[in-house]
């Protein structure tokens, strides 16, 4: 794993984009059904693909460019209208694409990622950049933040610098929805310190005193 | 649910996770070379729970195009393959456990994945419905295979969770 090209660990200033990806060289395993790495070309089926499959699939290495997604006020979460779950409650509905930064980003990262594998020998190396419009069919890591955001004011923000909801008290909002900025890597541990600075609130703060814990 | 048109068939079958060929391509070779490699390799004989006889010939000759054998290596029907895709489809998977099944169903986008109301078995037993009718009516199907001569068809039709 490489983190020169993530954040602002680079000189950004000719790319026109702010932050980055990490480059790993991350094999998650040989899935049968999901990993058969063909060469550019490769015929989507019948014995060409076959054959091409049993070649490639013990020597091939996967290079991961993971890289940060930026918010814009055209992705956001809201209530579905029309489509409900099992207890009659709308679904979330997603409305996300890519803003021009992050195709720029990933266009950059995944260009030094081919650099990468040309230089560890690969007789065949192909890179897939980021691309419009973004799809469900296909796995793009799973890590989503946003949606209940933490802020200082009400007017812009769902929950308190406690994850504590402005509009209800005795609601807390605990997870990456508190942030909409995914910012290169997985947001986990992120999340665990924020409910570690929730609870201590709550232990230290709200249970002696419940009500808002902070004044606006 | 029959008049869907040849390339919605084609299209939905395919977004359930398994190619199935064109009709163009698969009408004329499902070979007596593909049958008697069942056989030369001794293949175990497929139960089949869910499709029908008519329905394994198909799928069986459409995984034998998509991964053929050759001299190293057996192909999808030598693996067993359509039994896979049979136990699936008779099971949790097949009668769309995990997916979201309340309408109104629309076109959607190509990013939006799979929209059909069909379960995977409401949507093999269609879409193969519609493709064998079709091959009968133009170019007669290929001949059964060794291993669907072999096979005892138990249909289980309708899935456990009916149609809406």
């Amino acid at each position: 794993m490489i983190d020169e090209f993530s954040g602002d660990n680079f000189d950004h200033g000719p790319h026109k984009f702010i932050g980055g990806a990490y480059v790993g060289a991350i094999m998650t395993n040989g899935r049968p059904i999901e990993f058969h790495p063909t060469p550019p070309g490769t015929p989507a089926w019948g014995l060409g693909w076959k054959q091409a499959v049993a070649r490639h699939y013990n020597h091939t290495v996967v290079l991961t460019v993971h890289g940060s997604s930026h918010p814009t006020r055209a992705n956001y979460l809201d209530l579905d209208p029309t489509y409900k779950d099992a207890w009659g409650l709308p679904l979330l509905r997603m409305t996300f694409d890519f803003p021009d930064n992050d195709i720029r980003m990933s266009s950059y990262v995944t260009e030094k990622a081919v650099a990468i594998g040309r230089a560890m020998g690969g007789k065949t190396v192909a890179g897939a950049p980021r691309q419009r419009p973004y799809t469900t069919m296909v796995y793009q890591t799973t890590h989503n933040t946003g949606g209940a955001v933490m802020g200082d004011d009400p007017k812009t923000s769902v929950v308190n610098r406690y994850l504590q909801s402005w509009d209800v008290p005795n609601v807390f909002v605990v997870g990456a929805s508190a942030f909409a900025h995914n910012a290169t890597y997985n947001p986990t541990d992120t999340v665990g310190a924020l409910t570690y600075w929730a609870l201590d609130a709550i232990k230290n703060q709200y249970l002696k005193s419940p009500g808002p814990m902070v004044r606006t | 649910m029959t008049d869907l048109s040849r390339r919605a068939v084609i299209k939905a079958t395919g977004a359930a996770g398994v190619s199935i060929l064109p009709v163009g391509l698969a009408g004329h070779e499902a070979t007596a070379q593909e049958a008697a490699t069942v056989g030369a390799r001794g293949a175990q004989p497929t139960t089949y729970l869910f499709f029908n006889p008519e329905e394994a010939a198909f799928v069986e000759a459409a995984v034998a195009r998509l991964i053929p054998a050759d001299d190293k290596w057996p192909g999808a029907l030598e693996v067993g393959v359509p039994n896979y895709i049979d136990k699936q489809l008779n099971g949790a998977w097949g009668a769309g456990e995990r997916l979201y099944r309340s309408g109104p169903w629309q076109a959607g986008t190509s990013s939006q994945g799979y929209q059909l109301p069909f379960t995977p078995a409401e949507l093999y037993r269609t879409a193969l419905g519609a493709i064998n009718a079709e091959l009968k009516a133009k170019t007669p199907f290929a001949p059964r295979s060794s291993m669907t001569r072999m096979s005892t068809s138990i249909r289980s039709w309708p899935p456990a969770r009916a149609v809406r």
